[in-house]
C-alpha cells in the first residue's frame, strides 16, 4: 500500500520534472516520500561518529580522480542519488540546494570555506558524464555550484562498501524503473565522521544550518561565537529526526535573574526604609 | 684531560642527537601516554618548588614570629600604591608565566591524545549498566569479560556510545579516559605498545555494579590478532584491508547486488 | 526553647546554623566511616553497594550543602557580620529566621530521605539519565533538598548584601571591612547569581523522573551533556562560596593572633576576593573534561582553571604576608590556621595537574581528584569552621574551652587527615577510581587503603574530643575575658561577650582612620 503510494507520488513528481522546465530548480518542491521509513531507515546507532573510508576512490563530473580523504577539513553534507533519475533526485538535490542558499543567507556558515555539498550515485553505470548532465541541468547559481561535487563511484566495490558500512538500502525496481532509496542527509565532520543522519522531508533551514554547526563544532572560533549561542539555544530530537528548542537552557538562563531581582528588591526596600527612618528623626 | 672532554663532547653530542631521534620517533608513533608520564614529571617539578617556597616561607615566618611580650604588637610593612601594586602585578605575572607555560605543554600534549592517527584500528564500544561491548567491525564482538583484544603496536580509536547512564571508559595503564553517554559519540585513542593484560573500567558512576564494570585489554602480537580477527574461512576472498577504518562493515545487503543501471 | 525558635536575633540564628550543620557533619562523617571502613579490603566487607552508593551520596550531599556552606555562609556570617560592621540586627531579621528554619526543614527532609525504603543514590551530583531515568531512588528528596537549602541561601545572600551595603555603623567604609566580610559578600554575590541555575536544573531532572518530560532525554531533543554543564555552572562557583569565607576566617584569626595587619589590603579585596569571584565563574568545564565537549571548550576552559592560580595566589600571599613581622600567639584557632596552610597548598597544588586538560584525562574521577578537593575544600573549609567556633568561643559563650584539649584535639585530626588522603593521592595517580564499593581488580592498593581508614578512625576519635570540648566548655568553661585575643575589631571592643540584643548598646562611629585589623597604633 505505502509503496504503491509512494510511487504515486515519485510519479507525480516525475511529471513535474518533466513539466518545469530545466533550470527553474529553485520552484522544486522536495517530494515526501511516503515509503515507509523504516525500511530504508539509517541506523544512526551504528553508524554516528563512523570514519568514511579514506581511500574510497571517487570520480567528479570533470571526470577528476579523487578519494574521501581529499575530502576532508570542510563539513560535507553528503547526498546519496542517481543520475538518470527523472523526478525525484533532481527534486532532493533541488530542494537540498534551496536549504543551502537559505542557510548562506543566513550568514554564520559560509559555503565553499566551511561547507561543502557532496552527491554521489549509488547506480553502478553512472559516468561523469550523467554526471555533468545532472549538474547541468540543475543550473545552480554559482555559489551553490562552485561549493558542490557530483561525483560516482570509481570502483564498484568501494560503493557497496559505504552503502553497506552506511547501512544504505537501495534497490531497483524493474517494474517501476526506477530505484527506490532513502532521501537522506549525511553531514560529516571535517575529519571525515558522520556526525548526523536526517530525513530530508523533515529537514527545513534551520535544521540545515544547525546540522552543519554541530558537525564543525569543533571548529568554532572565537569569533564564531553567535554561531555558537544560536546552537546552544537548540538541541537535535533523534526521534523527530528535527531540532528543537533547548527548553532546559532558556529555562536556566532566564533563571540567572532570579536572584539579581530578589536583590534588587531587597535593596529597595530597606532602602526606603532607612530614607522613612532618617526622615522621621 | 683533553680526551675527556672529546669523550664528554661525543656523549653530549650523541645524547642530543638521541633526543632529536626520539623526538622523531615520537612524532610518527606519537605515543600519548609515554607523553602523559613525562609532563606528569614535570609539573611535579614545578608545583613542588611552588610548594617548597611556600612552605618554607609560612614556617619561617611562623617560628620566627612567635610573641615574646604580652604588650607587643606585629610591625607588618606598609606599602605605598607603588609597593601594592608591584606585590600584586609582579607575583600575579610570575603565575601567569607559569600558569602559560604549563598551559602550552598541556595543549601540546591534548593534541597528542585527541589527534587520532591515520590507520588506527577502530573498535565500536557500547556501554550499558553494567557492561561493555567491543564491535570491532566485521561482525565481531567481544565482551567486558572476554575483554577488549587489539594487535600490538597499532594505535586504537575507540568510538563510543551508551545505552542508558553516562559511563566513563578508562584504562590506567595508557592514561587515558573519556566518557560514555546516550545521544552522543565520543572517542579516544591509544597506543598498545606491549603485550599483556592492563585493567580497563567504568568511572563514570552508574548504580549498583558500578566497581563492577571492568575488564582486561588484551594486547597481542598483531599476527595473533589478524588470525583472530579474520579466522581463515574457505569461502571468503576478499579479506577487507588492513587499517580500514570503517568500511569492514557488515556484507553489503543482499539488495545492494540487485539489478542496477537502466 | 520558645525564645530558640521564635527568634529573630541573628546571633541565636547563627548558633541554630551551627548546631544543624554540625549535626550534618557528624551523621555525614560517619557515612564516611562507614565508607572507610567498606574499602580496607577488596571485596564486599559489611556494606552492599545499594547501601554504599546512598552513604557515598549522603556524605558528598550533606558535607557540601548541609555542612559547609550553612557553616561558613550561615554560621558565621550570621553571628559575625552584624557584628563587625556594627550593625542591631540584619537588614530582614525575620527572613533570617525563615532561612534558618528552611535550612533544618532541608536536613530534616535529608534525614528522612535515609529513612524511606528508596534512599536517593545519585551522587551529589544527580548526574541524568541515571538519577531521572534508571536510579530506583528517590531523587525527589535529593532535588527537594536542594530546593531548601538553595532558597534559603539565596534569602541569606539578599540579606547579607542588603545588610553590608545599607547598615555599616556610621563611617565605617568599605576599606574598613572585615576581611571576613569582604570574603562574605563574594560568596553571597556568587550564591545570588548561580543558584537559581542549579535549582533549575535539579527541577527538570524532578520533572524527568517524576512527570514523564524529556529535558534530558535525547531521543526527545533533550541533552544529557547539558545537566552536567548546569550543574557545574554553580557548582564550581560553590566550591568559591566555601573556599572564599574559609579564607576569611583564617585572615581573621591570623591579623588577630599575629597582631598584624592584613598584608596587602586592598590587593588582597580586589585582585583575590573578587578575581576569585570574576574567574571563578568561568571554569566549570574543567569538571567535564573527559566529558567528550568540543575541543576548544577544553582548552579554553584550562586557562581560565590555570589563571585562577592568580588572584588564589595573592589571597595566600596575603594570609602568609600577614605572618611578617607578626607577634603570632598560638591559640587553638591559630594551630588550625596554620595547619591550613598545609592544607591549601597541598590542596592548592594539586589542582594545578587537574587543571590541565591533558593530564586530567587521566586523574579524572581517580582518587587523586578525591583527595585534591578534600584537602583544598573539605578539610581546609573544616578547618575554617573549627578555627572560626575556637576563635569566637569567648565571644558567643563567655567563656572559655579547654587549651590543650583543643590542641591535641586538633594535632590527631591533622594527623588523620593527612594519614587518610596521602595513600589516596598516591593510588589516585595509579588509576584507582573514585565511588567504588568494591576494587578487586586493584588488589594492590588494599595496603593503602587499609593505612587511610586507619586515619579516618583517629578523625572521628579527634571529632568526638573536638566536640566534647565544645559542650563542656559552654557549660563548665571558667569566665572568658572581655577580649582575650587582644583585637580591635568591632566586635570584640563595642560588645559584650556574649553580645545582648541589639548587640550594641550604643551604634559605634567610626573614625576614618581606625581598621579592624590596624593594631600597631593600639
Amino acid at each position: 500500500m505505502r509503496i504503491r503510494v509512494a510511487v504515486a507520488a515519485m510519479a507525480l513528481a516525475l511529471a513535474a520534472g518533466v513539466m518545469f522546465p530545466a533550470g527553474a530548480w529553485a520552484k522544486y518542491k522536495p517530494v515526501d516520500s511516503d515509503i515507509d521509513p523504516d525500511v530504508f531507515k539509517l541506523d544512526e546507532d551504528k553508524i554516528l561518529g563512523m570514519k568514511l573510508a579514506d581511500e574510497v576512490a571517487l570520480v567528479d563530473d570533470t571526470g577528476r580522480a579523487f578519494t574521501l580523504a581529499d575530502t576532508r577539513g570542510v563539513s560535507t553534507v553528503l547526498a546519496l542519488s542517481y543520475y538518470t533519475c527523472d523526478g525525484a533526485c533532481p527534486a532532493f538535490n533541488a530542494g537540498l540546494g534551496r536549504l543551502l542558499l537559505q542557510v548562506a543567507e543566513r550568514g554564520r556558515v559560509k559555503l565553499g570555506g566551511e561547507a561543502r555539498v557532496m552527491t554521489v550515485s549509488f547506480d553502478k553505470s553512472d559516468t561523469a558524464q550523467t554526471a555533468k548532465a545532472f549538474r547541468a541541468a540543475l543550473n545552480f547559481p554559482s555559489l551553490l555550484n562552485d561549493s558542490w561535487t557530483f561525483a560516482v563511484f570509481a570502483r564498484p566495490e568501494d560503493l557497496e562498501r559505504l552503502t553497506g558500512a552506511l547501512g544504505y538500502k537501495f534497490f531497483w525496481s524493474a517494474q517501476d524503473q526506477m530505484f527506490f532509496h532513502p532521501n537522506v542527509f549525511i553531514f560529516l565532520t571535517p575529519e571525515g565522521r558522520v556526525s548526523r543522519v536526517m530525513h530530508s522531508a523533515k529537514v527545513d533551514a534551520t535544521d540545515m544550518e544547525l546540522a552543519i554547526v554541530d558537525s564543525r563544532f569543533n571548529r568554532l572560533k572565537p569569533s564564531d561565537i553567535g554561531t555558537m549561542a544560536m546552537s546552544l539555544c537548540y538541541s537535535y530530537n533523534y526521534k523527530e529526526g528535527k531540532y528543537g528548542l533547548n527548553y532546559p537552557m532558556i529555562f536556566a538562563f532566564s533563571s540567572l535573574f532570579v536572584g539579581i531581582g530578589a536583590f534588587t528588591l531587597g535593596a529597595l526596600v530597606i532602602r526606603n526604609k532607612k530614607k522613612a527612618k532618617e526622615r522621621e528623626l | 684531560m683533553n680526551k675527556r672532554s672529546i669523550l664528554l663532547g661525543t656523549v653530549a653530542a650523541a645524547s642530543l642527537f638521541a633526543i632529536g631521534a626520539g623526538d622523531a620517533g615520537a612524532g610518527a608513533l606519537n605515543d600519548h601516554t609515554e607523553h602523559w608520564k613525562e609532563l606528569w614529571g614535570h609539573v611535579l617539578l614545578d608545583i613542588g618548588g611552588i610548594g617548597v617556597v611556600f612552605g618554607l616561607v609560612a614556617s619561617y615566618f611562623l617560628v620566627s614570629y612567635r610573641r615574646t611580650r604580652d604588650d607587643e604588637v606585629g610591625k607588618g610593612p606598609k606599602f605605598s600604591f607603588a609597593q601594592s601594586m608591584a606585590w600584586a602585578l609582579i607575583p600575579a605575572f610570575v603565575f601567569m608565566a607559569d600558569d602559560f607555560y604549563l598551559a602550552a605543554s598541556g595543549w601540546k600534549l591534548w593534541n597528542d591524545q585527541r589527534i587520532v592517527p591515520e590507520g588506527a584500528m577502530e573498535v565500536k564500544l557500547t556501554g550499558r549498566m553494567w557492561s561493555w561491548d567491543f564491535d570491532y567491525g566485521n561482525g565481531k564482538v567481544t565482551t567486558n569479560e572476554e575483554g577488549l583484544i587489539v594487535p600490538q603496536g597499532k594505535p586504537v580509536v575507540m568510538r563510543m556510545k551508551s545505552e542508558d547512564a553516562v559511563h566513563s571508559f578508562f584504562i590506567p595503564e595508557y592514561r587515558i579516559k573519556e566518557d560514555l553517554m546516550p545521544g552522543r559519540v565520543t572517542y579516544l585513542w591509544f597506543l598498545p605498545k606491549d603485550t599483556g593484560e592492563y585493567v580497563f573500567t567504568c568511572t563514570e558512576f552508574c548504580g549498583t555494579n558500578h566497581s563492577n564494570m571492568w575488564g582486561k585489554v588484551k594486547v597481542i602480537p598483531a599476527a595473533e590478532f589478524d588470525a583472530w580477527l579474520n579466522p581463515p574461512a574457505p569461502e571468503v576472498a576478499a579479506a577487507p584491508a588492513e587499517g580500514e577504518a570503517m568500511a569492514e562493515g557488515a556484507a553489503p545487503a543482499a539488495e545492494a547486488a540487485a539489478p542496477a543501471g537502466h | 526553647m520558645k525564645e530558640w525558635i521564635f527568634t529573630t536575633d541573628h546571633k541565636r540564628i547563627g548558633i541554630l546554623y551551627l548546631v544543624g550543620s554540625i549535626a550534618a557533619f557528624a551523621v555525614a562523617g560517619l557515612m564516611a566511616l562507614g565508607i572507610r571502613v567498606e574499602l580496607m579490603a577488596p571485596g564486599t566487607q559489611f556494606i552492599e553497594p545499594d547501601i554504599y552508593n546512598v552513604m557515598l551520596y549522603f556524605h558528598g550531599a550533606a558535607m557540601i550543602l548541609a555542612f559547609l556552606i550553612p557553616g561558613l555562609t550561615g554560621f558565621l556570617a550570621n553571628y559575625l557580620i552584624p557584628l563587625m560592621i556594627g550593625a542591631h540586627d540584619v537588614a530582614f531579621p525575620r527572613i533570617n529566621a525563615f532561612s534558618v528554619w528552611l535550612f533544618w526543614f532541608a536536613i530534616v527532609l535529608a534525614l528522612l530521605s535515609l529513612a524511606i525504603p528508596n534512599p536517593p543514590d545519585i551522587m551529589w551530583t544527580g548526574y541524568v539519565p541515571y538519577s531521572s531515568q534508571y536510579s530506583s531512588g528517590n531523587s525527589s528528596f535529593y532535588v527537594f533538598t536542594v530546593h531548601m537549602l538553595g532558597f534559603s541561601s539565596i534569602l541569606g545572600a539578599v540579606n547579607f548584601l542588603c545588610t553590608v551595603i545599607f547598615m555599616r555603623a556610621p563611617g565605617l567604609g568599605w576599606m574598613q571591612l572585615n576581611f571576613f566580610v569582604w570574603t562574605i559578600l563574594g560568596a553571597f554575590v556568587i550564591q545570588l547569581i548561580f543558584i537559581p541555575v542549579l535549582a533549575a536544573a535539579v527541577t527538570l531532572l524532578l520533572f524527568d523522573k517524576y512527570f514523564g518530560t524529556a529535558f534530558f532525554v535525547p531521543d526527545k531533543g533533550g541533552d544529557v551533556l547539558l545537566y552536567q554543564n548546569l550543574f557545574w555552572f554553580y557548582s564550581h562557583p560553590a566550591v568559591y562560596v566555601i573556599l572564599l569565607p574559609a579564607i576569611g576566617v583564617f585572615m581573621d584569626v591570623i591579623s588577630t593572633m599575629a597582631r598584624n595587619q592584613v598584608f596587602n589590603y586592598k590587593v588582597a579585596v580586589f585582585g583575590g576576593v573578587w578575581g576569585v569571584v570574576l574567574l571563578g565563574s568561568d571554569v566549570w568545564v574543567h569538571h567535564l573534561y573527559t566529558s567528550g565537549m568540543a575541543d576548544w571548550i577544553r582548552i579554553g576552559m584550562m586557562v581560565t582553571t590555570l589563571l585562577i592560580s592568580i588572584p588564589v595566589g595573592l589571597l595566600i600571599i596575603s594570609l602568609v604576608g600577614t605572618l611578617y613581622r607578626g607577634s603570632i600567639q598560638f591559640s587553638t584557632a591559630m594551630w588550625y590556621t596554620a595547619a591550613s596552610f598545609w592544607l591549601i597548598l597541598i590542596g592548592g597544588l594539586t589542582g594545578i595537574p587537574l587543571a590541565m586538560t591533558s593530564l586530567t584525562l587521566h586523574l579524572a574521577e581517580t582518587y587523586f581528584v578525591m583527595a585534591h578537593f578534600h584537602f583544598i575544600m573539605g578539610i581546609t573549609a573544616t578547618f575554617a569552621v573549627f578555627a572560626g567556633v575556637y576563635h569566637w568561643f569567648p565571644k558567643m559563650t563567655g567563656k572559655m574551652y579547654n587549651e590543650s584539649l583543643g590542641k591535641l584535639a586538633m594535632t590527631l585530626n591533622f594527623i588523620g587527615v593527612n594519614l587518610i588522603f596521602w595513600p589516596l593521592f598516591v593510588i589516585g595517580v595509579e588509576g584507582m577510581p573514585r565511588r567504588y564499593q568494591d576494587y578487586q581488580m586493584f588488589p594492590q592498593f588494599e595496603v593503602s587503603q587499609w593505612w587511610s581508614t586507619i586515619g579516618a578512625v583517629i578523625v572521628a576519635l579527634s571529632t568526638i574530643l573536638m566536640i566534647w570540648n565544645w559542650i563542656s566548655g559552654a557549660i563548665w568553661g571558667p569566665k572568658a575575658p572581655a577580649n582575650p585575643w587582644g583585637s580591635v575589631s568591632l566586635e570584640w571592643t563595642h560588645t559584650q561577650s556574649p553580645p545582648g540584643p541589639g548587640n550594641f548598646k550604643e551604634i559605634p562611629k567610626i573614625s576614618p582612620d581606625w581598621h579592624p585589623h590596624e593594631y600597631s597604633k593600639a
